[in-house]
């Protein structure tokens, strides 16, 4: 653990943009992994998913057969 | 009657290509004459900021400098090097110029106010602006001369590797606004300037910009030191206008579009009901344009000039990690507080 944090802080000493870059890329999937769960336990749903077909109809489905049309 | 409607038809045609004709030069006459004034601008800006006086005898306050300018250039004899490839010689300053003028074409000057309201403009304002090295390539190898031919490398390196930063600088305000159209950007950040959420954003583009312009401090291939000027020291004459209006027209094309991407482009906070025909919108964004082309100004009177290793490696080493830093943490804000505008 101790060696870690050594080498990280050698890193930040010795290349800072290559290690504030790796910083702040990986903050966000982090984000993406840990932020959801937070929100969802203090309360907050998720919107419903915009529907994207019809619904399909609460009955059976009429066979179709020959031309319906009047 | 047959006669008569192909005779209708080729008139409406006609008519139709005139207006179109119409609307371009509307655009374009006035970019020219801003580009004619960004070039007295930046002479008294430098001027003043060294204190010294600048261009003051023609016209009031020197104002007509760059008319005066141009009419010396166009009546110059043209020299070409005997050895040089003529065709490329004189197709590069023409290339520069009509790409950087080809940029104007999906810029709004107002709401719905442009050439095209293309669906993709930002797109296309990018690949114009690659295609814009071409000029640059041609003149230095056309021209037969060690100083263009390595003046043009070194511009084409270095525009190539800028463009990258910024493409993703630009790509972090297509994820914001969800919309490659630049009207649709523009009043996305009616709520507020895409500037405060993508400040890092935005400072990585603008010093990407001058690098793309090539002006101070990445004005390497005009190091006049070392390269006399850079990939036209051959160019003499019009066709050397055509380079100056194209470089100069690419410093006010960025400048529209720092305004356009980052300062809410034509959008202003509507403080009074406009019952004038004067279009208040194009004025703001002439206005927000004015500012940065000051600020271009500005970095050249204040900043020397890097060395082209420092350059490259600021590029590659410096802001190129940081710049995909910034476009994985700004779409992964957006999924993880479930705010994407799609």
């Amino acid at each position: 653990m101790a060696s870690t944090y050594r080498y990280l802080q050698r890193a930040a000493h010795e290349s800072p943009v290559i290690f504030y870059s790796l910083v702040i890329g990986f903050t966000g999937p982090l984000m993406v992994m840990t932020v959801p769960p937070i929100r969802k336990s203090m309360g907050w749903k998720p919107a419903e998913r915009v529907p994207t077909t019809f619904p399909l109809p609460n009955r059976a489905r009429q066979p179709v057969s020959g031309y319906e049309d009047p | 009657m047959h006669h008569w409607s192909t005779h209708h038809n080729f008139t409406l045609i006609m008519l139709g290509a005139a207006y179109n004709l119409l609307e371009v030069l509307i655009v374009l006459v006035p970019i020219l004459l801003a580009v004619a004034f960004m070039t007295i601008i930046e002479r008294k800006v430098l001027a003043a900021m060294q204190r010294r006086v600048g261009p003051n005898k023609v016209g009031y306050y020197g104002i007509l400098q760059p008319f005066a300018d141009a009419l010396k250039l166009v009546v110059k004899e043209t020299v070409i090097p005997a050895q040089a490839t003529k065709s490329l010689f004189f197709l590069a300053p023409v290339i520069t110029l009509i790409f950087s003028l080809l940029g104007w074409g999906v810029i709004p000057f107002g709401a719905g106010l442009t050439l095209s309201d293309f669906s993709l403009g930002i797109l296309y304002t990018l690949a114009i602006s690659s295609i814009g090295v071409y000029g640059v390539l041609f003149a230095g190898w056309s021209a037969n001369s060690k100083y263009a031919f390595l003046g043009s490398l070194r511009s084409t390196a270095q525009m190539i590797s800028y463009e990258l930063i910024l493409s993703s600088a630009i790509l972090t305000v297509i994820l914001l606004s969800g919309s490659f159209n630049i009207i649709s950007i523009i009043e996305s950040q009616e709520a507020i300037w895409y500037v405060v959420p993508l400040l890092p954003m935005f400072i990585i583009f603008f010093i990407s910009a001058l690098a793309e312009t090539n002006r101070t401090p990445f004005d390497l291939p005009e190091a006049e030191s070392e390269l006399v000027a850079g990939f036209f020291t051959e160019h003499s004459g019009m066709i050397f206008v055509f380079f100056f209006l194209g470089e100069y027209c690419s410093i006010v094309l960025m400048s529209t579009l720092t305004a356009i991407l980052f300062f809410g482009g034509y959008n202003m906070p509507e403080l009074f009901i406009n019952d004038t025909f004067i279009n208040l919108q194009s004025i703001v964004l002439g206005l927000k344009t004015c500012a940065f082309c000051f600020l271009f100004v500005w970095f050249r009177a204040t900043l020397p000039r890097l060395r082209y290793d420092a350059l490259m490696v600021f590029c590659w080493t410096g802001m190129l990690p940081l710049a995909i830093g910034l476009v994985v943490l700004v779409p992964s804000i957006l999924v993880a507080f479930d705010v994407t505008p799609y």
